[in-house]
């Protein structure tokens, strides 16, 4: 696990106690306790996991007030947006030839034209496009990307490059909204809203106390190698960081009418820029019906 | 029959593309058009063929990424989204940097405050250095101003000019030197090279024949 990761994990933790202990207390609970292993497996002493350990706390305790709070969740949200908004922003604007901050078609074109003219990938063929089928997708292409144009002006202009990430991540930023997690940890102790350095250090003391076998202070490697708490294999962790995700993300209910027994529900997707074309259902020997056709809006959608 | 034997850039050009273009027919007919196809890829001018200009729009285009890391960095501190960086929102990204265990002859250590005071104020001076009038605040026209894409030397200039692909082709294909490399130019040199590479001369290019010449 990169240390980015181990931040995750510990961070999803803090984030989403009481509505995830609802939900997922099962696999909350393994995450904090792969996050607190981790921690004690890259370490070579009970003092230096400590140490390990307590940075993640200051990592998030942003608000200048000790102890994680509320306040510095929506902090460390507001950090992550503004991460997230920057490097959206910085992608756009490799296409701004100029250096004016903005982007207009001309400056799209050759970009999608070096995208467009080149051979097309039909099934398990390549297809060279003609001048003029290269030029329509270079074309769609471009107004795709000036979708974001909210004032239809055909530039994209920085405030527009700014609004738009926002606009993608708003779902991520719910989670920091106070009302749909309140801030009751599993690891506040106390239940008083903040979860304070010696708090944040139950977890990983109750398990160096489990690790360290002769209370010497020291992990050897024994010590890490006969531990109880073996680390899950990567197939059982790859599900528990699932229900994780699944824990954390809003979740939307799907409105369409239940399928019948004998129905299929195929679904389709691309990478943005990509198309898809020459979809077939079925074949001559084997007719399909489609029964209803469902296009999503241009936010993803986990319904 | 075989063409001009090609020079080396002109073969490993379309070796790079031979492979993939296989996928439409091991037949040089087949193949032809799609290795020219990633080759029209650099005609982005709007103007048919591959011409200086084409290798001069790619390094502008080139350049524009050049310019966006510290944008991305000034703007990745940006927490309200205001188009300003205050030092305040510059300090409280750089905290958590700042907060990391540091390494030491003794081993790892947690930075006491004052460690952590200054790594964050030095970090958060990286991000400042975009405040060109020192009033603790990057605009939104000093985040402007870092767009502005970085000169460049003449000499490195045309290093990257001269390995544009687009430059390159022009070089061996452009026939009639009016530095324009048409797609039939371009299509007579890859089929020269195929013909080349197809060693028993049966139209079709084999994954052996390929590896002979690589």
């Amino acid at each position: 696990m990169t240390g980015k990761h181990f931040l995750c994990a510990v961070f999803a933790l803090i984030a989403l106690p009481a509505m995830a202990q609802e939900t997922q207390p099962v696999e909350l609970l393994q995450a904090q306790q792969r996050a607190v292993i981790d921690t004690l497996v890259a370490s070579d002493t009970v003092s230096e996991a400590q140490i390990r350990w307590n940075s993640l706390l200051l990592a998030d305790d942003l608000d200048g007030i000790p102890g994680l709070s509320e306040r510095d969740l929506l902090i460390r949200g507001a950090i992550r947006d503004a991460r997230l908004r920057a490097g959206r922003v910085a992608q756009q604007l490799r296409f701004d030839l100029n250096g004016d901050l903005s982007i207009t078609r001309d400056e799209l074109l050759p970009f999608e034209r070096a995208s467009a003219m080149g051979p097309i990938r039909n099934g398990t063929r390549m297809i060279a496009p003609t001048d003029v089928q290269a030029e329509e997708i270079a074309r769609q292409m471009v107004e795709r990307r000036l979708l974001a144009d909210t004032s239809g002006d055909g530039i994209l202009t920085l405030q527009e490059l700014l609004a738009e990430p926002l606009k993608k991540y708003v779902a991520l930023s719910e989670l920091y909204d106070p009302s749909r997690a309140p801030f009751a940890s599993l690891l506040d102790g106390d239940g008083d809203g903040t979860v304070t350095e010696a708090e944040f250090m139950v977890p990983l003391l109750a398990a160096a106390d489990r690790m360290d076998t002769n209370g010497d202070g020291i992990i050897s490697l024994i010590e890490k190698q006969q531990r109880a708490d073996r680390p899950v294999p990567k197939t059982a962790r790859q599900k528990q960081d699932r229900a994780l995700m699944d824990a954390l993300m809003p979740r939307r209910v799907c409105d369409l009418a239940p399928k019948s027994a004998d129905a299929q529900v195929l679904v389709l997707g691309g990478y943005e820029g990509a198309a898809l074309s020459n979809i077939v259902f079925g074949s001559e020997e084997q007719p399909a019906y489609v029964v209803d056709l469902v296009i999503p809006s241009q936010q993803p959608s986990r319904a | 029959m075989h063409a001009d034997v090609p020079g080396d850039d002109k073969m490993r050009m379309v070796l790079r593309w031979a492979d993939p273009a296989r996928m439409a027919g091991s037949r040089i007919d087949d193949t032809l058009p799609v290795i020219v196809a990633f080759m029209r890829a650099n005609d982005i001018d709007g103007v048919p063929g591959l011409s200086y200009d084409d290798a001069k729009m790619r390094v502008r285009m080139d350049n524009a990424s050049r310019s966006l890391e510290p944008i991305q960095r000034v703007l990745a501190s940006d927490l309200d989204g205001n188009l300003e960086v205050s030092r305040v929102e510059a300090e409280t990204v750089a905290s958590i940097a700042a907060s990391r265990p540091l390494q030491s002859a003794a081993g790892l250590v947690q930075p006491d405050q004052n460690q952590r005071a200054a790594l964050t104020r030095r970090l958060a001076d990286g991000v400042m250095e975009a405040d060109r009038d020192d009033d603790n605040v990057v605009s939104e026209s000093e985040i402007r101003a870092l767009a502005a894409h970085p000169a460049e030397d003449k000499e490195n200039s045309q290093k990257r000019f001269a390995s544009q692909e687009a430059a390159r082709i022009i070089a061996w294909a452009d026939a009639n030197g009016d530095g324009t490399a048409t797609f039939d130019e371009i299509s007579a040199n890859v089929r020269g090279v195929l013909d080349l590479i197809d060693s028993d001369d049966d139209g079709r290019i084999t994954r052996a024949e390929l590896q002979a010449v690589k």
